[in-house]
Order: structure tokens, then C-alpha cells, then sequence
């Protein structure tokens, strides 16, 4: 046993590698289970209705995106199929960056900033931003990334607080985060919230979706396969190609 | 600088992690004692009830994790949530009475 415990780190590492990268080359086809919170995202964010306004925080960085930046991409391209518009926020320094980077093939396809997508960028101040943006949206917001104030875009009349919004969904890599939005946003105002959050940080909000004060919960980038196929929801396996849809999902 | 330096760079640093897990994973998990034996088969378990190849290998893999997220996970998640809520309540306390005094330098 003590072999076993002194054995060279090397040795470890070489194996990690090697136990990564097969299936990253050669992709083994074994089926994905989806289990219920991503169902139960899938069937929230597949019943919003066509023109109305959803909002994603986005509360992760290049650190942790590799996780859960697909997650994002394939649930708002969701969304956008569907005519929802979305308003994108985020409360660090690296989001609007990602933000950018989500809309931008949005809008080369041909949706309009302003009316069907918006960058509200950064809010600072962490869980007192989450709390007065939660309160009143364009106060606290004032502008969007771009400098145009928040009043004279079409997306955003009529939003006057959070609870204005379909529903609002969380992408949680690191805090500020979903324990923000539930302490803050969503016990006092009653909003429905979903998040999506990177596969470390899933014991720590398990509690909050079992309490039903989150509506669903994708993991990590698994979380990101309810649409890679255009999953049917309650289809429980989607065999072999959901691998391939997920790879090409995240390669976008 | 944010496309071709701090998005890749920071990628890889979240990679490497896993390469640090591992090895310390290994270290740390050999069976020593009760508590360290029970930790280890959680872990093998949840591992094995996340990763595709645990349903392959056994279809009630992945409810036996979600069962261990669900209940095991959740009990001690609202015990420390509530500790730490208790917890910061009850030193906020003994700063306001004046109680708790040690940040301005006293024993």
C-alpha cells in the first residue's frame, strides 16, 4: 500500500493525460443520461413564449467557461430559434467580454440589438449590485455596455424590476453567483430561477433546486446536451451522436 | 489581450487543475481509516454515477448519485449554511455589544 501512496507524480499525471485524451480523439459513443434538472430547464426554457424577455447573468470567467460556456451558447441559441429576446448581465470584470462573444453570431445571423438582444455589461458591487439590479433593473443598470441608455431600447420597456422578466437564468462559475441571486432576488421577489452552474460548484446549490427555489438546474457540460440534438424532452437516452452534438455544440 | 491571452491562459490553468486533483486525490484517498474508507467510496460512486461509463457498466449508477447529491450532500450543505448564517450572526453580535474586541487588538 505504501508503493501505491509513493508512486511518482509523473506516473499520475501521464495516466490522467492518456485517459483524457482517448476519448477526446477516438470518442467512445457511450450514451449520456440526462437527468431531471436538465430536464426541467429544457421544459422551462422551451415554454417561454415568443417575444417575451428573458435574462441571463452571466457569472463566469475564461477560468471556468470551458465548463459552462456551452451551456450558455446552446440555450441561448435555443432561446433566439424560438424569437425570445434576451438580455444578457453580468457582475465581474470578464463578462462583457463573454457577452459579446455569445451574441455576436446572433447577430450576424440577423437578430437586432436593442430589440432582441442586449449587453447590460458589468455591474459592480457583487451581492448590493444583485440586490438593486434585482429591484430596479434600469436604475441600477443606467446604460448598456455600449454606452446607449437602457430607457430607449426596445428591449427593455417596461422592465422595471426583475420580476418583469419571463424567467432569469443564472450561469454560476464562481460568486457572485446562484446563493446571490436566491438570497437577494429570488426569495424576496418570487421571480422563477434557473441556473446552470460548473460541475464543482453543484453540491453547494443542489439545496436550493431540491428546495424548489431553483426551477432547474443543468451541470456542468453536461448541462449543455438538452439541446445539442434538440432533444425531446422526456427522451431519457439520446445514444452515440449526442457526443458529436455536444462537441460540435461547444466547438461554436 | 482578453481573445489570445487571459481566455486561453486562464483555460489551461483550470485544465492543470485536474492533473493536481488526481495526484493529490491519490495520496489522499488511500484507505487508512473509516472515515477516509467511507470518503473513498462516495467518490467512487459519484464518479462513477457522472461519468457515462457508470451507467454503461451499471444502470443504477447514476441514481445512486443523484440519491448522495440529493440527501447525504444536502444535509450537510444546510448544516454549514446554517452554522456559517448562526455563526456570522452571533459574532456580529459581540462586535456591535462590544463583546468581541479582538480586532482592535485586544486578547
Amino acid at each position: 500500500m505504501e508503493k501505491l501512496v509513493d508512486v511518482d507524480r509523473r506516473i499520475i499525471y501521464l495516466t490522467i493525460l492518456v485517459l483524457v485524451s482517448l476519448p477526446l480523439l477516438k470518442p467512445l459513443g457511450i450514451p449520456l443520461e440526462i437527468n431531471k434538472g436538465t430536464l426541467d430547464v429544457f421544459k422551462q426554457l422551451d415554454a417561454v413564449p415568443a417575444g417575451e424577455r428573458v435574462l441571463f447573468s452571466i457569472n463566469y470567467d475564461p477560468t471556468s467557461a470551458p465548463d459552462i460556456a456551452p451551456q450558455a451558447k446552446v440555450m441561448l441559441d435555443h432561446l433566439m430559434s424560438k424569437d425570445v429576446k434576451v438580455a444578457l448581465v453580468c457582475f465581474s470584470a470578464a463578462g462583457p467580454a463573454i457577452i459579446e462573444g455569445l451574441i455576436a453570431p446572433h447577430l450576424e445571423a440577423g437578430k437586432v440589438y436593442g430589440e432582441d438582444l442586449a449587453n447590460l455589461g458589468f455591474i459592480a458591487g457583487a451581492e448590493t449590485a444583485i440586490r438593486n439590479f434585482g429591484r430596479d433593473v434600469i436604475g441600477t443598470a443606467k446604460a448598456d455596455y455600449h454606452g446607449n441608455d437602457l430607457r430607449n431600447m426596445p428591449i427593455m420597456q417596461g422592465i422595471s424590476d426583475v420580476r418583469d422578466f419571463e424567467l432569469v437564468f443564472v450561469f454560476h462559475g464562481y460568486n457572485p453567483g446562484v446563493q446571490e441571486w436566491v438570497r437577494q432576488v429570488q426569495g424576496p421577489l418570487g421571480i422563477r430561477l434557473l441556473a446552470g452552474v460548473v460541475s464543482v460548484s453543484v453540491p453547494e446549490v443542489m439545496p436550493f433546486y431540491t428546495s424548489g427555489q431553483l426551477s432547474g438546474l443543468t451541470q456542468g457540460l453536461r448541462g449543455a446536451i438538452f439541446t445539442a440534438l434538440g432533444l425531446v424532452a422526456g427522451t431519457k437516452r439520446t445514444g452515440p451522436f449526442l457526443i458529436v452534438g455536444l462537441v460540435a455544440a461547444t466547438k461554436r | 489581450m482578453y481573445e489570445n491571452v487571459i481566455s486561453p491562459h486562464s483555460a489551461a490553468m483550470f485544465a492543470l487543475i485536474a492533473f493536481y486533483l488526481g495526484s493529490a486525490a491519490c495520496r489522499v484517498f488511500w484507505v487508512r481509516n473509516i472515515d477516509a474508507t467511507i470518503l473513498l467510496i462516495a467518490c467512487v460512486l459519484m464518479m462513477l454515477g457522472q461519468a457515462p461509463i457508470g451507467a454503461l457498466l451499471w444502470s443504477r449508477f447514476p441514481g445512486l448519485a443523484e440519491w448522495l447529491l440529493e440527501v447525504p450532500n444536502n444535509i450537510g450543505q444546510r448544516a454549514i449554511m446554517m452554522g456559517a448564517a448562526i455563526g456570522a450572526f452571533a459574532t456580529s453580535f459581540r462586535i456591535l455589544f462590544g463583546i468581541e474586541r479582538s480586532h482592535f487588538g485586544a486578547d
